[in-house]
């Protein structure tokens, strides 16, 4: 299991928004606690373990951002909380960018293959040519 | 109330204006970095935030209209 400090308030985000997209609800409608069952969810669906003290500090940064807000008064500071708009979006921008840095590191391992085995693709393409022009000569020969 | 309203958009993650290049065109699904903190922000997602901010505006503004006109008929004598 990944150790707690592999977890931050992006992921906290991460978490309701997850939810969000497993209720089919929109952001305001789904609304969760910063518990041990929050965290005892985690680590099961993420493998990675975080205190709860630890997860109600990074819940306690996303409000501070005004990235949760409280659906009920009068709860604790950690029950009912939901996405606002803002979090939604930082959670939604958090996503595309792993997707785009993904595409790019795909992308990028193609390109160093390339970098690195240059001399044998020259080769290989030079070989290509070499073949095409004999063929051009002695297949033109032949045919004439 | 102001019949003109400018709603700027916002990083969503610094809360700080996002600039762009001037002539700069964006869509739905873009990303816009930011020049303060370096985030890359979902362009319908800061669309959304500003489209709130200028409804809270525009209530705020109704209220303090309606309660300047009405208020003083409504005044104890």
């Amino acid at each position: 299991m990944q150790k707690e400090t592999d977890f931050d308030e992006f992921d906290l985000l991460d978490v309701f928004y997850a939810e969000m997209l497993e209720k089919g609800e929109p952001h305001h409608l789904v609304r969760m606690s910063v518990d041990s069952e929050m965290a005892g969810r985690i680590a099961e669906e993420r493998g990675i373990w975080v205190e709860e003290e630890q997860l109600q500090e990074l819940a306690g940064r996303c409000l501070a951002n005004k990235w949760l807000s409280h659906t009920t008064m009068g709860g604790g500071k950690y029950s009912d909380l939901q996405l606002t708009t803002q979090g939604y979006g930082v959670a939604k921008s958090k996503r595309e960018q792993k997707k785009i840095a993904e595409e790019k590191g795909r992308l990028k391992k193609i390109s160093e293959y390339i970098e690195e085995h240059r001399g044998l693709f020259i080769f290989l393409g030079t070989l290509v040519a070499i073949v095409g022009l004999l063929i051009k000569i002695y297949g033109g020969g032949q045919n004439g | 109330m102001d019949e003109n309203m400018h709603i700027t958009l916002r990083c969503l993650f610094c809360s700080q204006p996002l600039k762009a290049e001037e002539g700069a065109e964006f869509q739905s699904s873009d990303m816009i970095e930011c020049s303060e903190c370096g985030e890359s922000n979902d362009y319908d997602s800061v669309f959304e935030v500003a489209k709130e901010s200028a409804l809270e505006e525009v209530k705020s503004q109704l209220q303090d209209d309606v309660k300047k006109k009405f208020g003083k008929h409504f005044k104890k004598k």
